[in-house]
């Protein structure tokens, strides 16, 4: 019999183990190279980086080899190298935040583990009938504890510390991408007629009509946390997924429309984007206002220069959220643009794979599940770059595997494992 | 720790980085410009046995020219009275597979219908040699 896997990607599963590794490794040199440019010479954190990297991936990999052995083997690599230059980043600002992290590394691995688990069985479906039940419970969890934030604030203390917070905001983005999926998988042809459905009464109106209250309470909430990156993010995959649905380029004149109405009407509505705005359009002379943000980054990056000032040698502590939405700020400065430009490739290469994936996969709904999943992940990650170089007014998006973040990281790696069984089912 | 060692190792560092992010996008580069799972004469283009004496369940995949027959030159061996050593030729092309039967005594049939020239096949497609009938998937 000459029955041959037909695996065409030039990456082999072992190579890819060799790769995670490869990347604890690199955490481990980054750690001590911070070390020892503080004069120490400490074994046990490389130690520690090494380990928590390789077996947060490696678990990852052996929960695909079990339950998506035909996954493409391009995802992993890209975000355990990210994943590993993050964690350097964070271990040098913080060690404590560091270790907090290495253990959100961990259980988010352990829940996109489970999550394979949990599909194996069935699969993602044909049009995404079955997620809803999981959907609803997910928009709960991300309502509740919402709704009991206080003010405009978007991040949850937990009463153990500060530094355990969470951000509905994150897990909020995934869960749209989903629902925008199966809604716009299960009700193309309602998105595709455009006004042909007048009708209050017709089917295809008053099936979609739970959904979309599902989906209305859930801007709600973020217009009500006053999110505005996340908000920007979900109305921008909205109109992108539904022109990936429908072809009409309506859905993307109207997403265009409504960012330039948001910058030019949001400073009147909102002070606090008014502020932004401002600061966006002349950081320097609020250096120590508001302004310090976007300022202090844009001098880390400029002390980082070409090559860096080198881990442990600059001064990203100055760098305000340097952990979280200017993380891009803080590699700037100790790693410089030969470091930036590194990590901006990674995650155009993690774009163009789940893409890709998107392309080959033959079923709508898993189409517009990984088109939107690549989506999110380069969004995302273009809007945080873009507000710490000062190109978009800044806003508090953190950059996947490269910040800190609690519900990042588990969305960050929930993405992945998404990826990898869409990209299963497709060859299967 | 002397600056100038401090200096190397970041660029060491960083040219780590670089070399692990090329070997993903050489791989990546690869992944794209290959052909779609399901176009035929793409990866996973193959043909079942689904109808034959003993090889009914048989299945291969077609990443190469591959020479159907009963004979032991054959690349894929037929176990059939009615083949002949060499009967069908199959060969996947760019974004297609086709067809050419190699002079064969009993013919070669494509849904039903004899192969006079090369022809195309397309996904479900069946093909008779003698009393085996194969399924192109």
């Amino acid at each position: 019999m000459v029955r041959a896997s037909g695996r065409t990607d030039s990456m082999s599963r072992s190579a890819e183990l060799v790769f995670v590794c490869g990347s604890g490794g690199l955490a481990a040199f980054g750690v001590l190279l911070v070390n020892l440019a503080r004069e120490e010479i400490r074994a046990m954190p490389a130690l520690a980086a090494f380990l928590v990297l390789s077996v947060a991936f490696g678990l990852l990999l052996v929960a695909m080899r079990a339950w998506a052995p035909d996954a493409t083997p391009l995802l992993i690599p890209t975000a355990s190298v990210l994943a590993a230059v993050g964690f350097i980043t964070i271990y040098r600002l913080d060690e404590n935040l560091a270790s907090l992290h290495g253990w959100w590394l961990l259980l988010s691995a352990t829940m996109s583990v489970l999550w394979l688990y949990a599909v194996s069985e069935k699969g993602l479906g044909h049009r995404g009938g079955g997620w809803w039940p999981l959907l609803a419970l997910a928009a709960g969890l991300v309502v509740v504890p919402s709704l009991g934030a206080d003010g405009g604030t978007i991040w949850l203390a937990w009463s153990s510390g500060p530094a355990v917070v969470l951000n509905p905001g994150e897990i909020v983005k995934l869960v749209m991408v989903v629902l925008f999926a199966v809604l716009l998988s299960e009700r193309q042809a309602f998105f595709s007629a455009g006004g042909r459905y007048t009708a209050p009464l017709h089917p295809a109106r008053v099936t979609t009509s739970w959904q979309s209250v599902l989906l209305l309470g859930l801007v709600v909430i973020i217009v009500a946390i006053r999110d505005s990156g996340t908000a920007m993010i979900v109305v921008g995959m909205f109109c992108v997924m539904a022109y990936m649905a429908t072809n009409r380029s309506a859905y993307l004149v109207g997403g265009f429309g409504a960012g330039v109405i948001w910058l030019v009407a949001g400073p009147w509505l909102s002070e606090g984007l008014q502020t932004r705005i401002a600061v966006w359009t002349d950081p320097w002379t609020q250096p120590e206002g508001p302004g310090n943000r976007l300022a202090e980054g844009l001098f880390g990056l400029a002390a980082g220069s070409l090559s860096g000032t080198g881990f442990g040698l600059g001064e990203p502590d100055l760098i305000p959220e340097a952990t979280t939405s200017l993380a891009f700020a803080a590699v700037g400065e100790e790693l410089g643009l030969a470091g930036t430009v590194v990590v901006l490739a990674a995650y155009a290469l993690m774009v163009v794979t789940g893409f890709g994936i998107a392309l080959r996969a033959g079923e709508v709904f898993h189409k517009l599940l990984a088109g939107g999943l690549s989506l999110l992940l380069g969004g995302q990650t273009a809007l945080s770059v873009a507000g710490a170089v000062g190109l978009l007014p800044g806003t508090a998006a953190p950059i996947p595997f490269l910040s800190y973040g609690v519900s990042l990281t588990m969305a960050g790696f929930l993405i992945l494992a998404v990826l990898a069984r869409v990209s299963h089912e497709e060859r299967v | 720790m002397p600056a100038a060692i401090l200096v190397a190792l970041k660029f060491i560092f960083v040219g780590l980085v670089y070399l692990l992010v090329w070997r993903v996008a050489t791989a990546v580069a690869e992944h794209v410009g290959a052909k779609p799972w399901r176009v035929l004469g793409g990866p996973g283009t193959g043909l079942t046995v689904v109808r034959s004496d003993t090889q009914t369940g048989l299945e291969f995949d077609v990443r190469r020219p591959i020479v159907l027959g009963s004979g032991s030159e054959a690349d894929v061996r037929i176990d059939d009275a009615y083949a002949s050593d060499l009967h069908a030729r199959l060969d996947p092309e760019e974004e297609s597979l086709t067809l050419a039967d190699l002079g064969s005594t009993s013919g070669t049939y494509v849904n039903g219908k004899r192969v006079t020239a090369v022809v195309a096949l397309s996904r479900g497609d069946s093909i008779q040699i003698g009393k085996t009938v194969l399924e192109v998937r």
